[in-house]
């Protein structure tokens, strides 16, 4: 049998890699052949997925929040692959579970600086190589970047402004990148852990979050996302750009 | 574009409007991968074609024939529809007749096909249906009035339809094409003043500068039946070089 190999030579770096819907993307990216490169704030888990690829990869600490450690990040990558064809702008956090009463300036301003302005600094330290080598962007925003939803108060917001950041840079670089995002559901990762109080019973809340979902009515696998990022990211999506695709088994189509 | 070998090896699969444009790019890209593939259009491939079954989409016998075709030989894993015509013309200018045959091909006849591969896919709960859209689906296009009004109520109904299948397991989404070089858009770019100069005004209003091919619409056709959309439904993926980005 043949394997595909979408991604044959290829250069990828994929951010919040460390656990998730980041390492299931690793993986998968680097299954089709390409060579990817593992970024996330924790260093040790970033090695930890690079280890499980079956192409040899990387794995490199990086705080996406950080201008310095952007450029230190993305700078290592060139030196040891030669350049960047595919980003994967993965790195998240839930930020605080609160209405907007209630959400403290802090919290809001991490979530925007990792969510949005992650993925800002991120695709500007790419840019270069990526125009040379009419790559493509695939950042993962959120089905909650199209509908309101309670206690969202920052991640919303900063998932909505990814969305949009992907339009602009689409038409800025249109001819010469493209640039889409995956707007997932509920998916089954350590964040959507994070956000469960202490005392929650993990199956039972997760089970009931899953009926969000007309499709399916569970939660989706982190390698089922993993598989949009793949196509996005691949020359299937040739004429696709500035693109927004719901990955939600229906749950914004009601 | 990237065949991904075996993707639907063993699958069945029928593409109503299937003999020409993205239809045909999609026979061809699916039975590259594996499926096995039957042609449903009114007229017979160029070269003709082993799977082909004869058919007009505004007959609900003739769609419900086409899918019985297929369920004699096996079950259907996958209906995608092609099948519309243009109806160019602004609402005052549109007469009746225009308007209710784009209505009858690509909304009601998008309609015949769904009902049609719902009732053998539900009782399986499994399927996978794609239609094609436009992305005068999406956003409102001067002197369209009947084929933006068509396709929006495709990308609607695909919406309420995948809502409806959802708990049987099966999957409706569509893709909203920009201007793709096919038969249909040469004989609109022919019928214009002066052809030439049409074709490069839609050349020169694409974000990207060019029109889509239709393998380019078959790839991600290919995508959204596949199981790699497993957790896709009710989408209208826009494959328009960033048309409706803007």
């Amino acid at each position: 049998m043949t394997i595909a190999q979408r991604l044959a030579g290829r250069i990828a770096i994929v951010t919040g890699a460390g656990a998730g819907i980041g390492r299931a993307i690793a993986v998968r990216l680097s299954q089709e052949g390409a060579f990817v490169a593992c970024c996330d704030i924790d260093a040790a888990a970033a090695a930890e997925t690079a280890a499980m690829l079956p192409v040899a990869g990387i794995g490199i600490a990086c705080d996406v929040a950080n201008e310095a450690s952007v450029a230190a990040a993305v700078e290592a990558v060139a030196d040891r692959a030669g350049g960047i064809d595919l980003l994967v702008n993965n790195a998240g956090i839930a930020g605080p579970q609160e209405p907007a009463l209630t959400t403290p300036l802090d919290g809001w301003q991490r979530t925007l600086a990792v969510n949005l302005t992650g993925t800002f600094l991120m695709s500007r330290a790419c840019l270069p190589s990526l125009i040379e080598r009419r790559g493509a962007i695939v950042n993962v925003a959120s089905a909650l970047a199209l509908v309101g939803w309670t206690d969202e108060c920052a991640y919303g917001p900063s998932k909505a402004g990814v969305v949009q950041l992907t339009k602009g840079m689409a038409m800025d670089y249109a001819g010469r990148i493209r640039v889409n995002c995956v707007c997932p559901g509920a998916v089954r990762t350590p964040m959507l852990e994070s956000t469960l109080p202490a005392d929650a019973d993990v199956e039972a809340t997760f089970a009931e979050y899953g009926k969000i979902h007309p499709l399916h009515q569970r939660l989706a696998w982190p390698e089922e996302i993993a598989d949009v990022v793949l196509f996005l990211g691949s020359d299937d999506a040739s004429l696709i750009t500035g693109v927004a695709l719901l990955a939600d088994a229906g749950f914004t189509a009601g | 574009m990237s065949i991904v070998a075996g993707r639907f090896a063993g699958r069945a699969v029928i593409v109503v409007g299937g003999a020409s444009g993205i239809g045909a790019a999609t026979v061809s890209r699916l039975r590259a991968e594996g499926a096995r593939v039957w042609i449903a259009d009114r007229v017979e491939p160029d070269g003709g074609d082993t799977l082909f079954i004869r058919g007009d989409i505004t007959s609900s016998d003739d769609v419900d024939r086409a899918i019985e075709t297929v369920e004699a030989t096996a079950p259907l894993d996958v209906l995608v529809n092609c099948a519309g015509l243009p109806a160019p013309g602004t609402a005052a200018e549109t007469d009746d007749p225009t308007w209710q045959r784009l209505i009858d091909v690509n909304l009601s006849g998008a309609f015949r096909a769904t009902r049609a591969a719902l009732r053998v896919m539900q009782p399986r709960r499994s399927g996978s249906i794609v239609h094609v859209a436009s992305d005068a689906g999406l956003v409102g296009m001067a002197g369209q009035a009947a084929y933006c009004a068509g396709k929006g109520g495709l990308v609607h109904f695909v919406r309420a339809a995948a809502l409806d299948a959802a708990p049987h397991g099966v999957r409706i989404n569509c893709v909203a094409p920009c201007f793709v070089d096919t038969p249909m858009m040469r004989a609109w770019i022919a019928g214009q003043a002066d052809p030439v100069a049409a074709r490069a005004d839609i050349d020169a209003e694409q974000p990207i500068g060019r029109v889509g091919q239709p393998e380019e619409i078959a790839a991600a056709i290919a995508f959204l039946a596949s199981h790699e959309a497993n957790f896709v439904t009710g989408v209208a993926l826009p494959v328009d070089g960033g048309v409706t980005a803007r």
